[in-house]
């Protein structure tokens, strides 16, 4: 087989052995810092590929790129902070079992999550490429709408307070959504007059200022610590029994979520995470648990934003298309080598292509005695008195913005949502369900409107594509479900509120 | 570059700095380091060809090259805050069809009512010009612009034709051989190339105006069909191809260029002293190779030259879009 003959001795020679630790180490690193993302760093690293071969610039930055993933949650889970904004809905639930000092647990079981998520993913990209390609590409305009759809329907409750604020918050994520050019006419929407906001406002500015800054904000005054989670030594990692029992099949579904949403492009990590952490609270039995430290809320989106950006190379390596910023930059690099990334790279390049999936593995197995044994190294770089942390953060997530586009009208936007963040902490809002309407409200618009375009303006032709006629389904089986359940609900108990839960809150 | 480098880098431009700079002579440019602004994204087409001919330049100064990446606005945010730089040869922009374009739209260079590039930059050389390519899905069962053209003729406004954005040089080249062709096609925007060019791999689109690069690979596997590129000559990078004016399109010319820019007032001397680093570099095999991987052919020009050529182009340019908006 390829991956022996041809792909592992190409990793594990000693160079790319080394440049492989020194992606996902790296990544690991930026991932933990809250605000700095492997955008960041790939984008920095790109003048280095120049003096590099092309598979050792690859396995580089492609190990920055999946090593930010596993680095994301730590912050997450310790401090509220996201790491990456993939990691924004790991917060959820993985603070709250911190508070409960089940902070090692958790970050054993999101580093188990990820290897699971991530090595599965592998798999599935050496061999589905060919199916997912072609998946991928039966994706129109009336499926991506259909999808989006769907997910906006399943992931809009996410949050843990009252259902009509979470519809709120995703309504307003919508709205924010729809600043800058509008694709379908070339009008401007929302702008101001402002350049910088032409192409809407930027993903990371938007989580990093709601969930990033104004946790910041709000800890101002108060006294907590990482100290509080207690010491993270090996044995106090491993979950009890329940715990990881508990987590098995949501890493499965998590898996499953990402390695669908990987290889679509425009769509990724932070989707994929989101959505399946939608769909554990929906098939929980007692989804009020999420929100307060429910295993099953860390696990599955670990695994799925893992398992996301393994099978998000699926698009690139296969057909050359880039399916996001960060892969446009490892396409670049193969460019300046005069490599020409299409159909035929993985023939022409067989060592390329090999080689890189081989250095997953490698780096997956490094990522995992990164994240378990040697997870104290990172807790440390957390530990550091919150006085000087606190504001270290705040610099690390303006630094982040502002390399994204080099924009310092991006680092006064985080200014701004951070402030915002705040005062939705304030009124119990909470972000969550704002980002996903953030992500998929502006492209439910565009590919709806595409839709229309296409099938000139017949809705009927949009249900006659069968996959789009099953993701409708669905959406409507799931609106049916929630009207039902909500009125089985008023009728067992007619005057009860549902239980506010009060715990787990981290104002 | 090296930490060493930058390190140095750092304190030659704090001496900078400290001292006010002061008139640039050519002879002893580059002084310091000179930052190359780039306003698209890192590993999008302008971004690359910028990187394969500075890394080559630089190699030839004493002082690094800084490539800044300042993405945003189809390149308006970058080409805006770069523009205000002082004249002083250390700082360069990459430029676009796209992001020239965009200035011109929003009325900047427009003051003599004509667009006029050297009121908000100095051109100082084009680096490459090169055809888009007409590439359309097998299922729409034509081989050849006269195919197309009469399938479009036959069904008006059924074609769907996908571009990377309205006003965008895909966009308007699509408008162009609905102008020459006297077709009718029906447009569907995207957002980048990158999201359009999979619409038309599914067959969502079944035409587009695309950069070389994004599309024959895939020709070449069989999964679309390259019918011409769009330039008025065969290109010498894809000499297989026919042009669509020898497809029955009379006149029809349309290419896309990247080309280097500097914030206006630069000095004539230095102006030369940068043309003539780059145009070096770019005369280099192996900088030609790279660029012929991206489907880029060198094409530098002196400095009035480009001004002149820019100038008639983007009136082109603005006449279609001036078409294109009055379609909607």
């Amino acid at each position: 087989m390829d991956l022996f003959s041809i792909g592992f001795p190409t990793a594990l020679s000693l160079e790319n052995l080394a440049y492989c630790f020194a992606g996902v180490f790296l990544g690991t690193f930026v991932g933990v810092l809250p605000g700095i993302g492997g955008l960041t760093a790939v984008a920095l690293l790109l003048p280095v590929s120049f003096y590099l071969d092309p598979i050792s610039a690859l396995i580089l930055l492609a190990g920055i790129y999946y090593g930010a993933e596993y680095g994301g949650s730590t912050a997450s889970i310790l401090l509220n902070l996201p790491g990456t904004a993939s990691n924004a809905v790991t917060c959820i639930d993985g603070y709250p079992m911190t508070r409960q000092g089940k902070a090692g647990p958790a970050l054993f079981i999101t580093s188990v999550g990820s290897f699971i998520g991530g090595t599965l993913g592998i798999a599935v990209l050496m061999a589905l490429a060919p199916a997912l390609v072609s998946l991928a590409l039966s994706f129109g305009a009336a499926e991506y709408f259909a999808a989006m759809l769907l997910g906006l329907i399943a992931a809009g409750t996410i949050g843990r307070g009252k259902p009509v604020k979470s519809v709120v918050m995703v309504l307003l994520g919508v709205c924010l959504g729809l600043a800058g050019i509008d694709i379908n006419s070339g009008e401007r929407r929302f702008t101001y007059g402002f350049f910088e906001l032409f192409d809407g406002i930027p993903l990371v500015v938007v989580a990093m200022g709601l969930f990033g800054m104004s946790e910041v904000i709000a800890s101002v005054g108060k006294i907590k610590s990482v100290t509080e989670a207690g010491r993270i030594t090996l044995r106090s990692m491993i979950p009890d029994r329940k715990d990881m029992k508990a987590s098995i099949m949501p890493i499965l579904r998590g898996f499953g979520v990402g390695s669908f949403f990987g290889p679509l492009p425009g769509t990724g990590p932070t989707i994929s995470a989101f959505m399946a952490y939608a769909i554990e609270k929906r098939i929980a039995r007692q989804p009020e648990r999420f929100g307060n430290g429910a295993v099953e809320g860390v696990a599955a989106p670990e695994s799925a934003n893992n398992a996301a950006v393994q099978t998000s190379f699926v698009p690139t390596l296969a057909l050359g298309i880039p399916g996001s910023a960060t892969m446009a930059i490892m396409l670049g690099a193969l460019m300046i080598h005069g490599i020409q990334p299409g159909p035929r790279l993985m023939g022409d390049h067989p060592e390329l292509f090999w080689g890189l999936v081989a250095s997953f593995w490698i780096g997956n197995v490094l990522l995992l005695v990164l994240n378990i044994p040697l997870i104290g190294l990172w807790v440390k770089l957390l530990q550091i008195p919150y006085r000087l942390l606190y504001p270290i953060i705040l610099c690390m997530i303006c630094i982040g913005v502002y390399s994204i586009s080099n924009s310092v009208f991006d680092v006064w936007l985080v200014i701004i949502f951070g402030l915002v963040g705040y005062g939705m902490k304030l009124l119990d809002l909470e972000p969550a369900p704002l980002l996903i309407g953030f992500i998929l409200g502006p492209m439910i618009e565009a590919q709806f409107r595409r839709a229309l375009i296409l099938t000139g303006g017949d809705y009927l032709a949009l249900m006659q594509r069968p996959i789009a006629a099953a993701f409708f389904a669905c959406s409507a089986l799931l609106v049916g479900w929630m009207v039902y359940a909500m009125f089985r609900r008023r009728k067992a108990r007619p005057v009860e509120e549902l239980p506010e839960v009060a715990e787990g809150k981290t104002l | 570059m090296t930490r060493s480098s930058f390190l140095a880098a750092s304190i030659v431009a704090a001496g900078i700095v400290l001292t006010g700079g002061g008139a640039v002579l050519a002879q002893d440019y580059p002084a310091q380091p000179v930052n190359v602004v780039i306003p698209f994204p890192p590993g999008g087409g302008t971004d690359t060809i910028g990187r394969i001919v500075f890394n080559k330049v630089a190699e030839g100064w004493s002082e690094p090259v800084v490539i800044q990446n300042q993405p945003g606005a189809s390149g308006l945010v970058g080409t805006l805050s770069a523009m205000r730089e002082a004249p002083d040869g250390y700082t360069l922009i990459m430029g676009s069809t796209g992001s020239i374009l965009s200035l011109a739209r929003e009325g900047m260079g427009m003051d003599s009512g004509a667009f006029q590039i050297q009121e908000v930059l100095t051109p100082v050389t084009q680096l490459s010009a090169d055809p888009y390519v007409v590439a359309v899905h097998p299922s729409l069962g034509v081989e050849s612009i006269e195919e197309l053209v009469a399938l479009a003729k036959s069904d008006p406004d059924a074609i769907p034709f996908g571009s990377s954005g309205i006003g965008s040089a895909s966009h308007l080249t699509g408008v162009l051989f609905e102008q020459l062709a006297g077709v009718e096609l029906r447009h569907v925007p995207y957002s980048g190339t990158g999201e359009a060019v999979p619409a038309l791999l599914g067959g969502d689109i079944k035409l587009m105006f695309a950069p070389p690069s994004s599309v024959l690979p895939h020709a070449e596997d069989g999964a679309l069909i390259a019918l011409a590129v769009t330039s008025e000559e065969r290109s010498a990078l894809h000499p297989d191809l026919p042009t669509v004016a020898e497809g029955g399109v009379a006149g029809f010319s349309a290419i896309g260029w990247f080309g280097l820019y500097a914030p206006t007032g630069v000095e004539p001397g230095l102006l030369e002293a940068i043309n003539t680093a780059v145009t070096d570099a770019m005369a280099d095999p192996a900088v030609v190779e790279a660029l012929a991987n991206q489907g880029a052919a060198p094409a530098p020009m002196l400095p009035d030259e480009y001004r002149d050529w820019v100038n008639a182009d983007v009136s082109m340019w603005l006449e279609l879009a001036a078409i294109a908006e009055a379609e909607e």
